[in-house]
């Protein structure tokens, strides 16, 4: 135990001092493996780690879903999907704030990032909202918090995780997660509500479109709509799997980029640069916490952790506040994908001990990550903002988050209450 | 930055290509064989799928192809991102650091990554070695399974190189910037 | 006496037939056998991806490692000869023929560097098995394009030259390319098919009289690590090792085996064997598998006819 906790420590001490996440948790790993084990099979460990991981065939969905999503946005899907929301029901009162939420669901259904989510819509949706006078904090807000529907509407890199760590249906918990995102982009759609009821000044109309307009714009985004009927619906029904899913997407994506968004050589060969170094990136991380994961495995601490709960005599589901709260507090201040590798290998098993469903458990973290990224005071999306806008001070945007950590927080409380919402689509595919 | 046809993921993640001619060759004909490696993965799935529906013939050779682009791929993009700078660090401290403490800071980061990567190529090359020695193959195509593992070799040296040149470009650039 | 703690890696999941009916049982008597003197200890979870067994134990990542020397195609070939077609039905015999041959020929081939082998054993002899849409499989004819989901090693190359498609997915993803029909049956063992949840997606099952394929398994020590035995300790567990855990191995599945038959039996399964045409037809197509098997066996200087005689009459002797 002791040796774990130096482990973390010296870990923070290397996170603080700026080492990259894959390197820091590499190095700890290693030399905790090589304390306890020895100083060749940690070496040999870690190169089993890099090989095993890097050949996997479910892994493989990653680079494929971040290929769709950035084809979708070379071919300005995207903006497409941001003003026909835009047409629909920009004339009310935090009509553009309403927009970029749904905007952001939609491209969530693409992408498998939220911060990929959050950079785009930051991008089309900041601008016109400013053009139109709206307060910087529910801007960027609702842009922040628009994002994390990326990892929760699938596809989604962190499920991908989740279900590779921890062998359970990708999917599957695909499927789970499209109930509670489609309940995020309501309660995200309340949030913005209640904020222009109590000033109004916040939020102001648009012009209203005639309808004509409005049909023109609805009918530029069926090309979405039907690529993730497709893709989801495909999975929903049994035609492929979801790495075949992946490959069907980017593919789909693909002629769609080709078609609309003449798609050159050079622009072709940079959209696949950057999605193989994205997931390089992602894979570099992974490998680290792999490696952290099997010191963390030798040194007893799984067994202890869990005699240590088992010791305090909660309810099952007095264990899942206690971990939601914790995760709660590690997000606050934590890489969300660092947090998940860093944590599951040590509460998974602890959680399917006391009888949970893993993929409702997959569904919860996830939420869990979505509130640790707009959660201040280090939430990624909530940095993404501020790059964009660099004129507006942390204060003002760490303001406009409130209300929608709050409708997060409830939605979390349902879904933990109500475990259907997770459960009732991938039930429905075993049968 | 418009935001309507250019992708903003697609601009702001690459990053600065390396100043040294030979690294900045390396660096795109790695990012040309990683994009062509991920094009060929992807129409690759498309037509195992498709042939299984609609020819009752898939590929066969579909899935470990896949685990052979999917490492390839990596093992070609680390490079680059090494280079770059783009491994993810969760941005806590690293502005605390300023002037000659945050050369030196980088300085020791860049040189245990370094280490990091050699080790694990030194590693990695016993694993490729033994693959041969066994002469281990992919089960349908009967590809030899040490090509890939000796690309990953290569891959984690050159990383390894390239972080250490990334560290020198700055402290270029620093005491450039100076006089 | 000082105790000796080896660290078995863990990679299968929680109440597996091969963890709870094998290794934790043999653990159990090389405990019992040195006294107390070596103890087993499993990890946590798996230190290393299936495939990756094998040199765990080479670099002593773990002290103790099981795995299936068919996730690593063309590294492992001698013990192949359990897996072929026709060379017997149940995992005792398999298992046990398997380790007599192994001692007889393979071992001064060498194949099994960078650790102590402490045994091979074989699974029982797979059978076709499909669901409702395909109908059972009973002459060679309606084997042709059918879809099978295969694990690893020389299962693949039996449905290929049966004329069938490999669809290869890992494991734990058989149920759902059975229930979504991207797969129209499988070839398994009967042990396997609860264990996946199958029963209800099977409803024929073909069994191929003489045996129709296996896997071998094997265990293996790091050598660093079992020197830390007292030699004669060794001795101690090498005695519960080899044939004693073939036999084990064997008995354990073929129990299982009957087991699950039961339930596939309870859930709905139709039995069927394969009648003598089919049999020739399965015989004729598979035979360049024995014939490549000998020449395999030849540049690694075994005798490979030698050793199929003596391997059959083994299991010959143990009907
Ligand atoms: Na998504
Ligand atoms: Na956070």
């Amino acid at each position: 135990m002791t040796a774990t906790l130096t482990g973390f420590g010296a870990l923070f001490a290397l996170l603080f001092a700026g080492m990259p996440l894959a390197f820091a948790m590499a190095i700890i790993g290693f030399v905790g493996f090589a304390l306890t084990v020895g100083f060749n099979p940690a070496g040999a460990m870690s190169a089993q780690i890099v090989w095993d991981n890097l050949s996997s065939y479910s892994l493989s969905v990653l680079p494929l879903f971040v290929l769709m999503g950035n084809l979708i946005n070379h071919a300005g899907l995207s903006a497409d999907l941001y003003n026909a929301s835009n047409a629909l029901i920009g004339h009310r009162k935090g009509g553009l704030a309403m927009a970029t939420i749904l905007a952001s669901g939609g491209f969530a259904a693409v992408s498998g990032s939220s911060l990929a989510t959050a950079a785009t819509m930051s991008s089309i949706a900041l601008p016109s909202m400013r053009r139109y006078r709206y307060h910087d904090s529910l801007s960027s807000a609702t842009v922040a918090a628009g994002g994390t529907l990326g990892i929760l509407i699938p596809p989604s890199v962190i499920m991908v995780i989740y279900g590779t760590m921890t062998e359970t249906s990708i999917a599957k918990l695909f499927m789970a997660g499209i109930i509670p995102g489609i309940l995020g982009v309501l309660f995200y759609l309340a949030a913005v509500r209640y904020v222009v009821w109590r000033r109004p000044e916040a939020g102001p109309a648009a012009e209203r479109m005639p309808w004509a307009e409005r049909l023109q714009h609805l009918r530029q985004v069926w090309a979405i709509a039907l690529l993730f009927l497709i893709v989801m619906g495909g999975i929903y029904i049994g035609m492929f799997t979801a790495t075949e899913a992946a490959g069907i997407g980017a593919t789909g994506a693909f002629v769609i980029a080709l078609f609309k968004g003449g798609l050159s050589v050079r622009v072709l060969f940079k959209i696949l640069a950057n999605t193989a170094r994205t997931t390089a990136m992602l894979m570099a991380v992974l490998l680290g916490a792999l490696i952290f994961a099997n010191f963390i495995n030798v040194s007893g601490m799984p067994s202890a952790v869990v005699k240590a709960i088992n010791g305090l005599e909660l309810s099952p589901y007095g264990v899942i506040f206690a971990l939601i709260a914790f995760y709660i507090v590690l997000g606050s201040v934590f890489d969300e994908l660092a947090m998940i590798l860093l944590t599951i290998p040590l509460f998974f098993p602890l959680v399917m001990g006391l009888g949970f469903d893993p993929i409702w458990f997959g569904i919860v973290i996830v939420m869990v990550v979505e509130i640790g990224l707009i959660c201040p005071p280090i939430g990624m999306n909530l940095f993404i903002i501020r790059a964009t806008l660099r004129d507006v001070p942390l204060t003002t945007i760490f303001r406009g988050i409130v209300p929608f950590v709050i409708v997060d927080v409830l939605r979390l409380a349902l879904i933990v209450f109500v475990p259907w919402l997770v459960l009732a689509l991938p039930s429905q595919m075993t049968h | 930055m418009t935001g309507t046809s250019e992708n903003v993921v697609v601009e702001d993640d690459h990053g600065r290509p390396p100043e040294n001619p030979v690294l900045r060759l390396a660096d795109a004909a790695c990012m040309v064989g990683a994009g062509a490696v991920l094009l060929a993965m992807m129409l690759m799935t498309f037509i195992d799928v498709a042939g299984r529906y609609f020819f009752k013939a898939p590929l066969g050779f579909a899935y470990e192809m896949t685990q052979v682009a999917m490492a390839t791929v990596v093992f070609l993009a680390l490079p680059s991102v090494s280079v770059r700078g783009l491994h993810v660090t969760t941005g806590l401290f690293e502005n605390s650091f300023r002037g000659i403490g945050r050369v030196l800071r980088d300085g020791v980061i860049a040189l245990a990554m370094a280490v990091c990567c050699f080790y694990i190529t030194v590693r990695l090359a016993r694993l490729a070695g033994r693959f041969d020695s066994f002469g281990e193959v992919t089960s349908v195509l009967r590809f030899p399974v040490g090509y890939v593992a000796w690309l990953g070799v290569g891959a984690f040296a050159l990383s390894g190189v390239m972080i250490l040149a990334a560290f020198i470009a700055e402290v270029r650039r620093e005491t450039g910037a100076k006089t | 006496d000082a105790q000796t703690t080896l660290r078995m890696n863990n990679w299968l999941p929680p109440g597996h037939l091969q963890l709870n009916n094998i290794i934790l049982p043999w653990a159990a008597e090389v405990e019992k056998i040195t006294e107390g003197r070596v103890k087993i200890e499993l990890t946590d979870a798996s230190l290393g991806a299936p495939p990756r067994q094998y040199d765990l134990a080479v670099d002593g990542i773990a002290d103790l490692t099981v795995g299936v020397l068919g996730y690593t195609p063309g590294r492992f070939n001698l013990a192949g000869i359990a897996e072929l077609p026709f060379v017997g039905e149940t995992a005792e015999e398999l298992s046990v023929a398997l380790w007599r041959t192994h001692k007889e020929f393979f071992e001064k081939a060498d194949e099994y560097q960078g650790v102590v082998l402490l045994g091979i054993y074989a699974n029982g002899t797979g059978h076709i098995m499909t669901g409702e849409a395909a109908g059972p499989i009973t002459d060679i004819d309606k084997y042709q394009g059918k879809k099978f989901r295969v694990g690893g090693g020389l299962v693949q190359q039996v449905n290929t030259l049966l004329g069938g498609v490999n669809i290869a997915v890992p494991a734990g993803e058989t149920y759902e390319v059975l229930s979504q029909g991207i797969a129209d049956g499988t070839l398994l063992p009967y042990e396997a098919v609860p264990s996946f949840k199958l029963e209800p997606l099977i409803k024929h099952s073909v069994k191929v009289p003489g045996g129709f394929y296996s896997s071998v398994w094997f265990v293996a020590a790091n050598p660093d690590a079992f020197a830390r035995l007292s030699p004669e300790d060794q001795e101690k567990v090498m005695s519960v090792s080899g044939e004693h855990l073939a036999r084990l191995a064997g008995e354990a599945q073929d129990k299982a085996d009957l087991e699950s038959k039961a339930k596939m039996e309870a859930a709905g399964t139709q039995f069927l064997e394969a009648d003598d045409a089919f049999v020739a037809a399965i015989k004729e197509r598979l035979a360049s598998m024995e014939e490549s098997w000998v020449e395999t066996a030849g540049k690694l200087s075994v005798d490979g006819k030698a050793a199929l005689e003596f391997f059959r009459a083994q299991v010959a002797e143990m009907k």
